[in-house]
C-alpha cells in the first residue's frame, strides 16, 4: 500500500497502489488530501459511486471528492471501509470519507476536475496501481 | 517528429494518418525547444483529427501540456460537419483575464503596498472554501447563468461601462437548464471569489508604451495604476465540463473506440448533445462574467476605503477558455465556424464587428499576463490574426515546471523576500502556493509577447509590471 505524486508540468499527477482495488483506491484519498491540504478527519461522509468500469469509477470518485470540497466546505482527509462491488454492468463503490471544515486561516488548493488524461488502472504481479491526473 | 518550418516562427506538423489537417505551432527557436519537453506536439497532432477541422490545429507560443488538448490550443471546425469538445475549452470554462483602470500613479499608491495586498487579501475571497464576494441564492443563480454580467449591472454590481467593454458584453446565449444540478450547487456561494492555481489579482502599473494612439485608445499611460483580474467559472464551470465530459463518454461508445486520447472526446456539432453542451458552456460563460464582474466589485470597494476620490474603469475582459461561433474567411470563401480557444486569447482586429465600438477603429484589447514577478503585456489584435490563426494570440507565459519540482526548487518566502526587494508585494495562503507560482516556473513572457507580435496577431501597446499580487 503506498502513494506517490507524481510530476506533471501543469496540473497534479500521482499513482496509488494496494494488494486490492480497495486499498489502492483508499491509498488514492491520501494522495489527494496530500495535494490539497488535508488534515486529521474530523468529520465523515458515507459516500456511494456506481460507474460502468474501473477507469470510470476512479473518475467517478474523484469528482466525488472534489464535489465534496466544494459544496460542503471541507477538506479530504481519508477513506475508511471502503468496499467495491461487481455489479453485472459495472462496479459500486461505497466508503466513508473522513474530512474537516475549512477554516478561515487554512490554505486549501482547488481542484477543478478529474481527467481522463494518462489515467491507469492495472493489475500487474499481485498489485493494483492506480493513476490519475487532476486539473488544478 | 518531423516538424518543416514555413516561415520565421511559423512551424507545421504535415498532415499524416488519422490527421484531417495539418498541425501548426507558432514559436521561436528557444520556445519551440521548451515546447519538445513534453506532449504538447502529440497533443495538438491529436486535435488535428477533429471531424470538420479548417486550415489547421494551432498551438500557440506559451503552449504546453494539457489534457486532450494543450494549453494554447486553437482549434476552428465547421459548423456544419464539424464537432464540439469540452477538452478543446477545458474544465474552467470561460476562465479570463481582465484590466480595471484607475486614475491613480504609480506614486499614489508607494508605501501603501502591504496595506492594499492585506485588504485585498482579506476582501476577496480565495482558495477552497471561503464563499464569494456576493451572496447568491437559488434564484439569482439561475437569473446570472442566463444573463451574465448583464445580471450584475440590473443589480447594482456593475457601471454601464463595465459591460459595454466586456468581450460579448459579458453575456453569450446560455441555457441554465443544461447545466447540472451538481454544479449549480457548487456555483452556488463563489460568485466573486478567485479560486486557487495560477488565478490571481494583482495591482500593476504601467511601464513602456509601445504604440502611443492604441495606448491613447485604450486609456493608458506610462506609470498608471492598473488592476489585473484572472479568474473563471469556479466549480460550476468544471462541474459542467466534468459531467458533459462523461455523458459525452457513454452516448458515443464508438468515437472513444477511435480517438486517440479520452479526453479529447467530443460530439458532432448538428447532436442534440452537442448543442445542450454548448448552451452549458455558454452559461457558465455568463457565469464567470459575473464572478469577475463580483470581483472588480471587491477591488474597487478596497481601492475606496484607501483612496476616497479613485475612479476606476473597465479597460476590457477577455475569456481565454471558450468556444465562440464566428465567420472567418477559409480560402476565399465565409464560413460559419465554432472556434475552440483553450488557453488562448481571441486577438480580433480593427473593424472586425466583435471588437467593442469604442475600441473598432484601433483593435481588441488582447490582455495577456506574466508570471506574479515578470511584465503582463496589453497587445491588439493583429491584421495577420485572421488569416494565421483564426482571430487569435497566446494566453499567457505558459508554465515550465511542475508544481512538485517548483517545491523542490524554490522556497515560497525567499521568493517572496526576493520580489520584494524588486518592490513587488505578494500575498497568499501559504508560502507553497508563492513556489508553485515562482517567476521561474514560468517560460519568458517577453519572448512569447515578441513572437505574437512578429506574427502580427497581437501586436504590442504597453508593458504592465507588477506591484501587488494576491494568490489564493
Amino acid at each position: 500500500m503506498s502513494y506517490e505524486i507524481l510530476e506533471h508540468t501543469a496540473d497534479e499527477k500521482f499513482q496509488a497502489s494496494g494488494d486490492s482495488l480497495e486499498e489502492a483506491f483508499s491509498e488514492a484519498v491520501k494522495a489527494f488530501s496530500e495535494i490539497v491540504g488535508g488534515f486529521n478527519g474530523q468529520t465523515y461522509y458515507s459516500i456511494e459511486v456506481e460507474s460502468e468500469s474501473q477507469e470510470a469509477l476512479l473518475f467517478d470518485f474523484m469528482d466525488k471528492l472534489i464535489f465534496l470540497q466544494d459544496v460542503d466546505n471541507v477538506v479530504i482527509s481519508y477513506a475508511e471501509d471502503l468496499e467495491i462491488e461487481d455489479l453485472e454492468d459495472g462496479y459500486r463503490l461505497t466508503a466513508k470519507i473522513w474530512a474537516d471544515n475549512i477554516e478561515n486561516s487554512m490554505s486549501v488548493m482547488d481542484v477543478k476536475g478529474p481527467t481522463y488524461s494518462e489515467m491507469e488502472v492495472t493489475f500487474e504481479e499481485g498489485k493494483w496501481r492506480l493513476q490519475v491526473v487532476l486539473d488544478i | 517528429m518531423e516538424l518543416n518550418k514555413i516561415s520565421e516562427n511559423i512551424y507545421e506538423i504535415p498532415q499524416e494518418g488519422q490527421m484531417k489537417k495539418p498541425a501548426r505551432v507558432y514559436a521561436n527557436e528557444d520556445l519551440l525547444k521548451e515546447i519538445r519537453q513534453d506532449d504538447t506536439l502529440k497533443q495538438i497532432k491529436n486535435v488535428a483529427t477533429l471531424p470538420g477541422l479548417e486550415k489547421y490545429s494551432i498551438v500557440m507560443p506559451d503552449g504546453h501540456q494539457g489534457y486532450g488538448f494543450p494549453i494554447g490550443g486553437v482549434a476552428a471546425v465547421n459548423k456544419e460537419n464539424g464537432v464540439i469538445s469540452p477538452g478543446g475549452i477545458g474544465y474552467d470554462i470561460n476562465c479570463g483575464i481582465r484590466v480595471l483602470k484607475t486614475d491613480l500613479k504609480y506614486e499614489d499608491i508607494r508605501g501603501q503596498e502591504q496595506q492594499l495586498a492585506n485588504i485585498l487579501y482579506n476582501k476577496i475571497p480565495c482558495g477552497l472554501g471561503k464563499g464569494g464576494y456576493i451572496n447568491t441564492d437559488e434564484e439569482d443563480l439561475e437569473e446570472i447563468l442566463e444573463k451574465g454580467a448583464e445580471w450584475m449591472l440590473e443589480n447594482g454590481h456593475a457601471k454601464e461601462s463595465d459591460i459595454k467593454r466586456c468581450e460579448e458584453e459579458g453575456r453569450l446565449p446560455g441555457n441554465p437548464e443544461k447545466i447540472p444540478e451538481d454544479a449549480k450547487k457548487r456555483g452556488l456561494n463563489q460568485v466573486g471569489s478567485l479560486g486557487s492555481g495560477n488565478h490571481f489579482l494583482e495591482i500593476q502599473r504601467v511601464g513602456e508604451i509601445y504604440n502611443d494612439q492604441k495606448a491613447e485608445a485604450y486609456g493608458l499611460e506610462e506609470d498608471q495604476v492598473v488592476v489585473m483580474i484572472h479568474s473563471g467559472s469556479r466549480g460550476l464551470g468544471h462541474q459542467t465540463c466534468t459531467n458533459y465530459l462523461r455523458k459525452f463518454e457513454k452516448n458515443y461508445p464508438e468515437i472513444v473506440e477511435e480517438i486517440p486520447d479520452k479526453e479529447l472526446i467530443y460530439a458532432p456539432m448538428q447532436d442534440e448533445l452537442a448543442q445542450d453542451y454548448k448552451e452549458a458552456m455558454y452559461a457558465a460563460a455568463n457565469y464567470a462574467w459575473a464572478n469577475r464582474q463580483a470581483i472588480t466589485q471587491g477591488v474597487r470597494e478596497c481601492l475606496s476605503t484607501i483612496y476616497e476620490e479613485v475612479e476606476t474603469e473597465l479597460l476590457y475582459d477577455v475569456c481565454h477558455n471558450i468556444a465562440k461561433e464566428e465567420t472567418h474567411n477559409v480560402d476565399g470563401e465565409d464560413k460559419e465556424l465554432l472556434v475552440h480557444r483553450k488557453g488562448a486569447t481571441r486577438a480580433m482586429p480593427a473593424g472586425r464587428p466583435e471588437v467593442p465600438e469604442v475600441y473598432r477603429d484601433v483593435g481588441q484589447p488582447v490582455l495577456i499576463p506574466g508570471s506574479m514577478g515578470t511584465a503582463s503585456y496589453i497587445l491588439s489584435g493583429g491584421q495577420e490574426s485572421l488569416e494565421i490563426s483564426f482571430g487569435s494570440t497566446a494566453h499567457g507565459a505558459g508554465r515550465l515546471m511542475s508544481r512538485t519540482q517548483a517545491k523542490q526548487d524554490y522556497w515560497g518566502e525567499d521568493v517572496q523576500k526576493e520580489l520584494k526587494r524588486d518592490q513587488i508585494f505578494v500575498k497568499a495562503a501559504s508560502g507553497s502556493t508563492i513556489a508553485e507560482e515562482a517567476p521561474g516556473v514560468y517560460k519568458d513572457i517577453d519572448e512569447v509577447i515578441k513572437v505574437s507580435d512578429a506574427l502580427g496577431i497581437g501586436n504590442k501597446v504597453a508593458k504592465m509590471r507588477p506591484v501587488v499580487n494576491i494568490k489564493g
